[in-house]
């Protein structure tokens, strides 16, 4: 019985085949429950995100529990979409263990290092533990892979520098200001790429803005749907947005830049020189690249946030090749500790065992009068006290934490070495 | 002195931990491991506290006025400096700040160690009660018009940086430019309250003396010069707009002559 895991992720299957695995959660329940069905897995565990969709199993019938998936899952797709072999990867014990660590620590995510999987993982395992689909294994493999997980992302530097557009701009604001949600942040234009700054302020914890926009009649659903307050003022009153607020953000698509030296610096003497920081991500350009050279204005545009997400990108491709080895390291340490617990778990059964044989024929040769069904009983006893007394030993070696301790103490204490 | 007095080798040992943790400060730069910061910060901590019980044991047993000599002098500026810069941090990210502020220290602390023997002859004008009262405010005050004065440098530094896209390395660790120019005007307040009470109590001691609050002579009138300067430079700041870089520069004018006046005062 060992571990067996099958996939699909970013790197195998398109946006468009990934969202039919996505599952709701009572089709969740309902997949697990096949799973599960006529022994086919012993225990099971799915990890959803919008990047991947993988089934972590315990199971002896590889074969029967990569049927039932793909059972599953091939009505849902057409004949010519369904191509098994290339979507879907899979496998099995120390591989499975291996590419579980890999998952946890954002080695296998598109963007390497968001730290986004490991809640995902952490409640893809309570799923499975709240409707008791994971057992033993299972349970062990989840939370040494969140332990790993979040190990790797304390000893390096993996997560710490950010690589998206709208997080570096935060960053880049964060520079300047201590705290965002105290300060008057204003968004300029909708589409997409304010949307993505949109919630990573959000985040950040900033719960209000002043929207400026072309058209006011389209406020966007976003704002509701992240819960934030915003005032709207029209394009033309830009100008009295720029002489309250502390950050702006531009992404409209213009012809000529809406702030000029000029304005700027008018607007800067009203403002008595309170810091303004301006992040263009326009293209055309939405602010003079003059205005960046005004006392106590910081212009950053879309070409410096991209310098910014290639050299932190470089910097978290350094600190993954570490974590890589880590990694490979911690699965190793892993992979040993459950084989020596398991070897341990064999040996014990086996001494007390042949300590029980011995004593109950010691014990009949001296009784030579006991009748059958005596005799059976007496082994039945033993038999018992036995798994009596391996009950606690056992469960010890089967917990997670200070297996490989126990499992020392445990073979000294019985002398499993000396044989 | 009395043998319980601690002897100079106990301050040379201060030094040392004070050099260690810069050395940590160094370390933490050039190798990039975060958790050296932290180390660093506490060996700070304790430095302080074995600097803060040396001289509060040297103070009880000298048998001579404190602070009327240039080791007493630097070494309550060295004190101060390590005290403000544990407080910020508290505070503030301003943990990285000890890579420009621990030198300040060990270099006071070292100026200390070398002027001893010279000055260690009690006059009897500093055995006035105004004299302890005057000399303690003037050195804690210029101690910390001298850490504005690097929060200062610090923001200008930042803002360069900044401006000019710099990134990465233990410098991203200083607080924002919002935090340091609050650090910088926070600690100006203070000293400038406590060189406020340093002139008053000079008046004090100097009428006590001399029978006259103000004296024509170098000092006192270097001293009320910076005064004045502060008292209208915090005054104009705000209704001015003489924020970061700009302002800091402008009070580069006061902080010059604090330094001319410490060093005047130590006969430097």
């Amino acid at each position: 019985m060992g571990y067996f895991l099958i996939g699909a992720n970013y790197k195998t299957t398109p946006i468009h085949l990934r969202e039919k695995f996505a599952l709701s959660h009572d089709d969740s329940i309902r997949f697990l429950n096949i799973l599960l069905r006529d022994g086919a897995a012993e225990e099971g565990m799915l990890l959803s995100t919008c990047n991947r969709f993988e089934v972590y199993t315990i199971t002896q019938h590889v074969q029967e529990v990569t049927h039932k998936i793909k059972n599953y899952f091939s009505p849902l797709m057409s004949e010519d979409e369904f191509d098994w072999n290339k979507m879907i990867y899979s496998y099995q014990d120390d591989k499975a263990i291996l590419h579980a660590f890999r998952v946890v620590s954002s080695l296998d995510s598109l963007v390497i290092g968001e730290n986004q999987i490991l809640s995902q993982f952490k409640q893809a395992y309570e799923f499975a533990l709240a409707h008791k689909m994971s057992g033993n294994k299972l349970n062990h493999l989840a939370t040494r892979a969140l332990y790993v997980g979040k190990k790797i992302r304390t000893e390096t530097d993996i997560s710490k520098k950010p690589v998206s557009i709208g997080s570096i701009a935060l960053e880049l604001a964060g520079r300047i200001f201590e705290n965002l949600n105290q300060k008057e942040v204003a968004l300029i234009g909708g589409g997409k790429v304010s949307e993505l700054v949109l919630h990573s302020l959000k985040n950040k914890g900033v719960d209000h803005l002043t929207w400026v926009n072309r058209s006011l009649n389209k406020a966007s659903k976003l704002f509701v749907d992240l819960k934030m307050d915003y005032k709207t003022y029209a394009l033309d009153q830009l100008v009295s947005v720029l002489q309250k607020s502390d950050l702006l953000i531009f992404s409209l698509s213009v012809d000529h830049p809406l702030l000029t030296y000029d304005v700027v610096s008018k607007i800067m003497d009203q403002r008595k020189n309170s810091p303004l920081i301006l992040i263009d991500l326009g293209i055309p350009r939405n602010v003079e690249e003059s205005v960046g050279t005004l006392s106590h204005v910081y212009l950053y545009n879309i070409d410096h946030l991209d310098g910014i997400a290639k050299q932190n990108g470089k910097e978290r491709g350094e600190w993954a090749k570490k974590a890589e080895t880590l990694v490979s390291q911690l699965a190793l340490e892993y992979m040993q500790e459950m084989g020596k617990g398991r070897d341990t778990i064999q040996a014990l059964h086996l001494k007390l065992e042949n300590l029980r044989k011995k004593e109950v024929e010691k014990t009949l040769k001296k009784l030579p009068q006991l009748d059958k069904e005596t005799q059976s009983a007496l082994e039945k006893c033993t038999q018992s006290l036995v798994q009596k007394i391996l009950h606690e030993p056992i469960l010890m070696l089967k917990k997670e934490q200070n297996r490989l301790e126990h499992t020392d103490i445990l073979r000294k204490f019985f002398k499993l070495d000396e044989e | 002195m009395s043998e319980n007095i601690p002897v100079m080798s106990h301050f040379v040992v201060i030094f040392g931990c004070y050099l260690v943790a810069f050395f940590l400060f160094c370390l933490r730069l050039i190798t990039g491991h975060s958790s050296l910061s932290l180390i660093a910060l506490r060996w700070t901590l304790i430095s302080f506290f074995g600097h803060l019980f040396l001289l509060s044991f040297y103070f009880q047993g000298k048998g001579y006025p404190f602070l009327s000599n240039s080791f007493d002098f630097l070494q309550v500026m060295s004190l101060t400096i390590v005290l403000v810069y544990l407080v910020f941090s508290h505070f503030y990210r301003f943990y990285a700040a000890g890579l420009f502020l621990l030198p300040l220290t060990l270099v006071f602390s070292s100026m200390s160690l070398t002027k001893i023997i010279a000055s260690t002859t009690p006059g009897h004008f500093f055995e006035n009660p105004w004299a302890f009262i005057h000399l303690l405010f003037v050195s804690i005050g210029i101690a910390i018009f001298i850490v504005s004065f690097i929060t200062g440098l610090l923001f200008i530094f930042q803002e360069i940086r900044i401006k000019k896209n710099i990134f990465g390395g233990f410098l991203d660790r200083l607080p924002s430019l919002e935090s340091l120019d609050q650090i910088y005007y926070k600690s100006l307040y203070l000293g400038f309250v406590l060189f406020t009470v340093g002139i008053i109590t000079g008046g004090g001691w100097s009428k006590s003396e001399t029978g006259h609050y103000l004296q024509i002579t170098l000092k006192p009138m270097l001293a009320l010069g910076i005064w004045i300067f502060f008292a209208i430079f915090l005054n104009l700041r705000k209704p001015l707009g003489l924020k970061g870089a700009r302002g800091i520069l402008l009070s580069a004018i006061g902080f010059l002559g604090a330094i001319l006046l410490a060093s005047i005062s130590n006969g430097l």
